[in-house]
C-alpha cells in the first residue's frame, strides 16, 4: 500500500450525528445522508491519514474483542470513499476479489460484523417545478416535487418533467 | 416577504389575516376571501392557537381570485411559484388544499416542529409512531389499535417536535367504505382523539404484505434514522436545517424502541404491541 492509499475521512461539508453506536452523517454538497453501522463508523473515525489498513484492522480487532481481517477495513473504506466521505479516492485493494467475493470470504470468518454505509438522497427543492424522468409517474415523497405532487412529462416526448398536483395526463 | 413577492401580491385586496401558533411555531394566512376564515381555521392541524398575523414569521397567501395571479396557496417568502394551484375552491380541491396547507406549514414549522408521513396512536403516554408511504397499511393498523383503546393521534401526519414528542392531528381517518374511500372520525369509530402531546416510545416500520406474518426485528438507532428521515413530509428540512433534522432523527431512534418487519393482518401486530405494554 503506498502513501496516497493512507485514508482520512472527510470532515468539509458534512453534519454529524451520533445514533447509537452507529453515525448520520448529512453530505451538505450532494444533498444526501449516510448511516455508516458501528463497524462502518469505527473505521471511518480511524481514517487520520496517519494510519494504514493494518493498523486500522489491528485497532478493530482490539474495539470488537475479535480479529478484524484487513479486508473488513477495506470493505469499509471502499464504501466510505464511494460515497465520498474521504478526503480522497481509495481503490480497493483486495489482490483482485471483486467486492462480492471480499465479502463472500469475510463473511465466513468474521467476528466483526460487515460494514455498512446506507444512503439516502433529498432533493434538490421540495417546492421544485421540474423533477427527475426516474420519477415520471410517481408521487413518491422523493420525487423532488410538494407532497402529494406527481412527476410527469410535460408534453408527449418532451423530455421535460415538471411538478403536477394531479396525476399525469401524458403517459410517461 | 420578499420585494419579487411585493411585485407580485402588490396590488392584492386581502380581506382576511390570520395568524396561529402551533405548538410553539407562529405562522400567518391571509387570503382574498374573508368568507372563508371558518374552513381556512379547520384546515389547521389540531392544537392551534390565534396568534399575531403581523408578527408571524413565516406568511402563506391564499389566493381565491385575483386578476393575474391564478388561484392557489402561495408560500411568500420563497419565490412565485404556488404549492397548491386550483381554479375553483370545491370540496375535492378543499382536500386537496388541506395536504398542501400542510407541507406548506411543515415548511414554515422546521425545523421546531417536523411533519412525518406516519400513522399514530398513544397507549397512555405512551406513543407509537408508524411511519409509511402511501398504501403501507398505516391507516387499517391504527384502527386496529384504537379499537383496542388507543388514543388516536393520526393516520397520515404526524406533527413531532424537537423534543420526540407527538402532537395530535386528528384528521377523519381515511377508511376504505364498502365502494370507496370514507373520511370517519376517531369518535365516530368508538374511539378517543389523543388530546396532548406523547413521547414516542415505540417505532414500528412495517407494511402490510398479503400472507405476511409479523416478525419484528429490533432497528439499530442509526438505520431508524434514516427511516424516519425518509418519510419528512418536508424532504427539504434536510437541506436547511440538517443539523436540527438529524438530531430529532437520532434522538426519536434512540429513546424509542424501534422494529422493522412486515405484516399479515393488523391484529397480530396489535396482539404484540399489548402483550409488550403489558395492556
Amino acid at each position: 500500500m503506498n502513501n496516497s492509499q493512507i485514508p482520512k475521512a472527510r470532515k468539509n461539508g458534512l453534519v454529524i450525528q451520533e445514533a447509537g453506536d452507529e453515525v448520520l452523517v448529512y453530505d451538505l454538497e450532494r444533498n444526501q445522508a449516510h448511516c455508516l453501522n458501528r463497524t462502518a463508523a469505527f473505521v471511518w473515525r480511524a481514517c487520520d491519514g496517519t494510519k494504514s489498513v493494518p493498523a486500522i484492522a489491528e485497532m478493530l480487532g482490539k474495539e470488537f474483542s475479535g480479529k478484524a481481517d484487513e479486508d473488513l477495513v477495506w470493505l469499509a473504506i471502499d464504501q466510505l470513499s464511494n460515497e465520498r466521505l474521504l478526503e480522497a479516492e481509495i481503490k480497493l485493494e483486495s489482490n483482485g476479489l471483486s467486492r462480492r467475493a471480499v465479502i463472500r470470504r469475510i463473511g465466513l470468518a468474521a467476528a466483526v460484523a460487515l460494514p455498512v454505509v446506507a444512503m439516502l438522497s433529498f432533493p434538490s427543492t421540495s417546492l421544485a417545478v421540474t423533477c427527475s424522468a426516474s420519477f415520471c409517474g410517481s408521487d413518491s415523497p422523493l420525487n423532488g416535487c410538494g407532497a402529494g405532487d406527481y412527476c410527469c412529462q410535460s408534453s408527449p416526448g418532451s423530455g421535460n418533467y415538471v411538478c403536477r398536483n394531479l396525476p399525469c395526463s401524458v403517459p410517461c | 416577504m420578499t420585494v419579487s413577492d411585493d411585485a407580485k401580491f402588490g396590488a392584492m385586496a386581502w380581506r382576511l389575516e390570520l395568524g396561529f401558533d402551533l405548538h410553539g411555531s407562529r405562522f400567518g394566512i391571509r387570503c382574498d376571501d374573508e368568507t372563508l376564515r371558518n374552513a381556512i381555521e379547520s384546515l389547521i392541524p389540531y392544537g392551534w392557537r390565534p396568534a399575531a398575523y403581523e408578527t408571524s414569521p413565516q406568511k402563506l397567501s391564499l389566493v381565491t381570485a385575483a386578476g393575474s395571479v391564478p388561484g392557489g396557496l402561495y408560500f411568500d417568502t420563497r419565490g412565485y411559484e404556488p404549492v397548491y394551484q386550483f381554479e375553483s375552491l370545491d370540496p375535492d380541491t378543499l382536500k386537496g388544499l388541506e395536504t398542501k396547507l400542510t407541507f406548506a406549514l411543515s415548511l414554515a414549522c422546521a425545523p421546531h416542529l417536523f411533519f412525518l408521513h406516519a400513522g399514530a396512536v398513544a397507549f397512555g403516554d405512551h406513543g407509537i409512531l408508524i411511519p409509511g408511504t402511501t398504501f403501507s397499511g398505516k391507516t387499517t393498523l391504527v384502527r386496529e389499535l384504537i379499537g383496542r383503546g388507543a388514543l388516536y393521534y393520526t393516520d397520515d401526519c404526524v406533527i413531532a417536535d424537537r423534543a420526540g414528542r407527538m402532537f395530535p392531528n386528528s384528521i377523519p381517518l381515511a377508511v376504505r367504505g364498502e365502494s370507496e374511500r370514507e373520511y370517519r372520525t376517531a369518535g365516530s369509530l368508538g374511539a378517543e382523539d389523543g388530546t396532548g402531546p406523547a413521547a414516542i416510545g415505540t417505532v414500528l416500520f412495517t407494511r402490510y404484505v398479503e400472507g405476511g406474518i409479523w416478525q419484528p426485528a429490533v432497528s439499530e438507532p442509526g438505520q431508524s434514522g434514516m427511516l424516519i428521515l425518509k418519510n419528512l413530509f418536508y424532504p427539504g428540512a434536510m437541506r436547511e436545517f440538517p443539523a436540527a433534522t438529524m438530531e430529532f432523527a437520532a434522538r426519536v431512534s434512540q429513546e424509542a424502541d424501534a422494529f422493522t418487519g412486515d405484516r399479515g393482518d393488523a391484529s397480530q401486530v396489535a396482539d404484540w404491541i399489548e402483550r409488550r405494554l403489558n395492556l
